[in-house]
């Protein structure tokens, strides 16, 4: 074999090496999708200790298999209890987890809500099309809980995958109406919200775990959260205190 | 490999290595798919309600897209391949767009153009009464919309190929251009057009950011394979892989049952 | 479909110009009904360019080409029939039989093209491919036929249409000779057919042979036409001389001395200026001895066998220096020489033999 070949090899094989080992120094966020905003200004602040961590975002189900795939993670914040259950019945169960904020739900609507929707009885009106998150997510889970607690039947025409997936339905006008966490439809630029009386039974909460096994770093970004500064740039974007 | 293979001496040691390194590539992902896969619970997702739904309309759908795809994208490949239209290269390229749009964007394009308040759809909504999103209709339009530029790539290289005398020589013996093309220039060309019509049909298949995007997810009318793979993998991994399985093992029967015949002229080669 | 000849001779007139990259077409000629023209000349001469536009595979720049009073192209109108509205047939240089199709598909491919019935079509394909020796090539597909079969297919295919112009595009160029032979035999009697017939090819001999006149193009313009005996008798340009074997040679004349740098010969009467001239020397003119010959002491020279050449009844001797032309003599002739290759030998040409023109 000429060198040349044993030289891109061995570059192949570095760069699949290299990619492996993330937590020397840098603490690592894996955080549901819904806390984007938050944590990511959080971040951009430079307000310490949030000042140099990497976050990763996705759904709080998907996240959870990484990290039972070892991912290399200090603080995982769920928007699903299932998924810490889930972890800890995996054997990460050295700490015990954190309520950091609560969320609540709302119809998303389209700017200026033409329809006039003003109660989630209203979402079973013939003429209103409706978007929900999907059963077995997270938000499509706590939507049918709403609306069966409330005794409503709505008949969707599509099921998204994620609160993302149903504010982008409303906000281009594909359906008239959507169930998604208030600080989504709080972080849109082109949806309006209605607040319903029925979500207050529905109680969503962000639970923050400890994975660095209660040494130090995971343990202050989860007191940072906590704090006041944390509390008000939770508050901030639309979410409850637990 | 086996022993009893001629040295070969021609084909250089570099490109072996890396090629075979390829084949890892391709096949370990899949191999581990394989071993992961708890097959216990195989019969109980297959004969699932939702799985068989799924799996029904995805083939319906990407066989539909498979159609349209031809009938629409081999007259295109023939234009860009045989007539003199100016700006033949700035058409192809924005024609082929779609396949290098991350398929998300292209799902939030349908609905720019054809959604409700879309540019043309608001029109047939208001006209015609006719809202595309959220259709079965709407799901072949996006497979279509992402997958049909296969089709027209490989058709028009085919097209490109099959250009020779043998399409004036039917002229002189009588033939209008029409007779021509359905006679001599299709047949030269249906090798291509099988091979084009395999890659558009797989890549519809496994079609998902835009058929969420545009179509949605509806249980029975818009909820194809992968969108239920997708969130399948939100609540329960096991079915997730289930399912992905029914995929490969529908892929790779199509593959081999076309025997590499056809899908030989994807390379360019007879 | 019948023929008609009302008294005056039905013809395939073209009088056409036609830019094709580099090359500008000018051409002027008529071929009449039972006819056979061939068109000679080096590559690049615009031959086959000549064979499209007759055939409307491209259209004329300027002028017209026109079939018995029935116009196919007209630059000046706008006139122009698709090549699928003339009647005519087109054996191209590569056969461009369709690969799909078998051989009886093939030849009954113009048939079906102009809406005649398959098993009617059929039946035709098998007459014509009897007529031309053909007959069991039927089921064969074009990829397993030989270029002489191929070709077969090709003149049956184009002949089952009935046209009445057909245009042949080097017919002979990929044949091997026992292919060739057949092919001679095809297109003599196709002589008997009544079609005009238009023969591209760079082939002196088949040009000779098969042709009743011939038309000279170079560089896109005919320079000379006439029938095979005028054009030997004299070739008007360098490249025909060339084409037709006859030893063009460039040299200096003044009077009647022609100044070929090596050596210099006498030649006859003449009409041209002293200066740069092309002189002709046909091959059968020149006379070998084994010894000086007695009489005239003018153009004897002695020189050398190079190669010899016998075939078709004839001997081919090319000679060396100090003058390396081609020269013919029959066979009894060159077998009384007694020559040996690289032998010497003694050559003569009559002054009266030798043509010359201006360069």
């Amino acid at each position: 074999m000429r060198p040349f070949s044993w030289v891109l090899l061995a570059g192949v094989v570095l760069a699949g090496c290299s990619a492996g080992s993330q937590s020397d120094g840098q603490p690592v966020i894996f955080a549901a999708s819904s806390l984007v905003d938050v944590l990511s200004e959080l971040s951009a602040e430079e307000a310490m200790p949030f000042s140099d961590v990497t976050l990763s975002f996705a759904s709080s189900a998907s996240l959870a298999a990484q990290i039972i795939d070892d991912a290399p993670v200090d603080v995982f914040i769920s928007a699903d209890r299932a998924q810490i259950e889930r972890l800890r019945r995996a054997g990460f169960s050295d700490t015990q987890p954190k309520v950091v904020a609560r969320n609540s739900l709302v119809i998303a609507v389209e700017a200026g809500n033409p329809l006039g929707l003003a109660e989630l009885r209203d979402l079973s009106r013939g003429d209103v099309l409706v978007a929900i998150a999907a059963p077995g997510v997270p938000l499509g889970e706590y939507s049918q809980g709403m609306l069966s607690a409330a005794n409503i039947e709505v008949r969707p025409v599509t099921f998204e995958a994620d609160a993302r997936g149903v504010l982008a339905k409303v906000a281009l006008g594909e359906v008239d109406a959507g169930i998604v966490y208030a600080t989504d439809a709080a972080s849109a630029s082109n949806v309006d919200r209605v607040v319903i009386p029925e979500a207050e039974a529905v109680n969503v909460e962000y639970v923050a775990l400890d994975l660095t096994g209660g040494s130090g770093a995971g343990q202050d970004l989860i007191e940072f959260l906590t704090s006041d500064t944390g509390r008000f740039a939770l508050t901030n974007r639309g979410f409850l205190l637990p | 490999m086996s022993r009893q293979q001629r040295h070969d001496a021609r084909v250089p040691i570099a490109l072996a290595v890396l090629g075979w390194l390829a084949v890892a590539f391709f096949v370990l992902p899949i191999m581990a798919l394989v071993l992961r896969v708890p097959w216990s619970s195989l019969s109980d997702v297959i004969t699932d309600d939702a799985t068989t739904e799924a799996l029904t309309l995805s083939v319906f759908t990407s066989v539909i897209t498979t159609v349209l795809a031809i009938v629409l994208g081999v007259p295109l490949a023939w234009l860009l391949a045989r007539s003199n239209i100016p700006g033949r290269q700035f058409i192809r390229a924005l024609c082929t767009l779609s396949m290098v749009l991350p398929p998300v964007v292209a799902g939030v394009a349908l609905l720019a153009s054809l959604g409700r308040r879309g540019v043309v759809g608001e029109i047939l909504d208001d006209w015609f009464g006719v809202r595309l999103p959220f259709t079965m209709p709407a799901v072949v339009i996006a497979q279509l919309f992402v997958a049909m530029p296969f089709l027209v790539l490989t058709v028009e290289s085919g097209f490109a190929r099959s250009a020779g005398t043998v399409e004036e020589a039917a002229r002189t013996l009588g033939a209008s251009p029409w007779y021509v093309f359905t006679r001599v220039t299709l047949p030269a060309t249906q090798p291509a057009i099988v091979a084009g019509a395999v890659l558009t049909w797989a890549r519809a298949l496994g079609e998902f950011g835009a058929t969420i995007t545009f179509a949605g997810n509806f249980p029975g009318t818009t909820r194809t394979l992968p969108i239920a793979t997708y969130l399948a993998l939100e609540s329960d991994i096991d079915d997730a892989l289930l399912i992905s399985m029914v995929m490969v093992v529908i892929s790779v029967v199509i593959l081999v049952a076309l025997r590499g015949r056809w899908v030989g002229a994807i390379g360019g080669m007879r | 479909m019948g023929w008609r000849n009302w008294g005056y001779e039905v013809s395939l007139s073209i009088d056409v110009k036609r830019r094709i990259g580099a090359t500008q077409l000018n051409v002027q000629f008529t071929v009449a009904i039972g006819e056979t023209v061939a068109i000679v000349g080096p590559n690049g001469a615009g031959k086959t360019s000549l064979l499209r536009v007759v055939a409307g595979l491209i259209s004329a720049d300027e002028g017209r080409i026109s079939w018995d009073g029935m116009v196919w192209d007209d630059a000046s109108s706008g006139e122009f029939s698709p090549p699928e509205q003339r009647p005519l047939a087109y054996v191209f240089q590569d056969y461009a039989l369709i690969e799909h199709l078998t051989v009886g598909d093939n030849v009954a491919f113009g048939l079906r093209a102009r809406g005649v019935r398959r098993r009617r079509a059929r039946e035709r394909a098998q007459e014509v491919l009897d007529v031309v020796g053909g007959s069991d090539l039927v089921e064969r597909m074009p990829s397993s036929l030989s270029g002489g079969e191929a070709q077969t297919v090709a003149i049956a295919r184009a002949l089952a249409t009935e046209p009445t112009v057909m245009l042949f595009d080097e017919p002979f160029a990929a044949l091997d000779a026992s292919a060739r032979a057949h092919a001679r035999r095809l297109f003599s009697s196709m002589r008997s057919l009544s079609m005009a017939r238009l023969i591209v090819t760079h082939d002196a001999v088949e040009a000779l042979t098969l042709a009743d006149r011939i038309v000279v193009v170079e560089s896109g313009s005919v320079v000379q036409i006439g029938t095979p005996s005028e054009v030997l008798a004299t070739p008007r340009s360098h490249f025909v001389a060339e084409i037709l074997g006859l030893n063009p040679l460039s040299g200096q004349l003044r009077g009647d001395e022609l100044s070929l740098g090596a050596m210099s010969l006498t030649v006859g009467a003449h009409g041209v200026d002293d200066g740069e001239v092309i002189a002709i020397v046909r091959p059968r003119s020149v006379s070998l001895h084994r010894e000086r010959p007695e009489g005239s002491p003018r153009n004897v020279w002695r020189t050398t066998v190079e190669a010899v050449d016998r075939s078709d009844g004839r001997v081919r001797v090319q000679l060396g220096a100090p003058l390396p032309i081609a020269v013919e003599v029959t066979p009894a002739g060159f077998d009384a020489l007694a020559t040996e290759l690289d032998g010497d030998v003694w050559a003569s040409v009559k002054a009266s033999e030798i043509v010359v023109q201006p360069a």
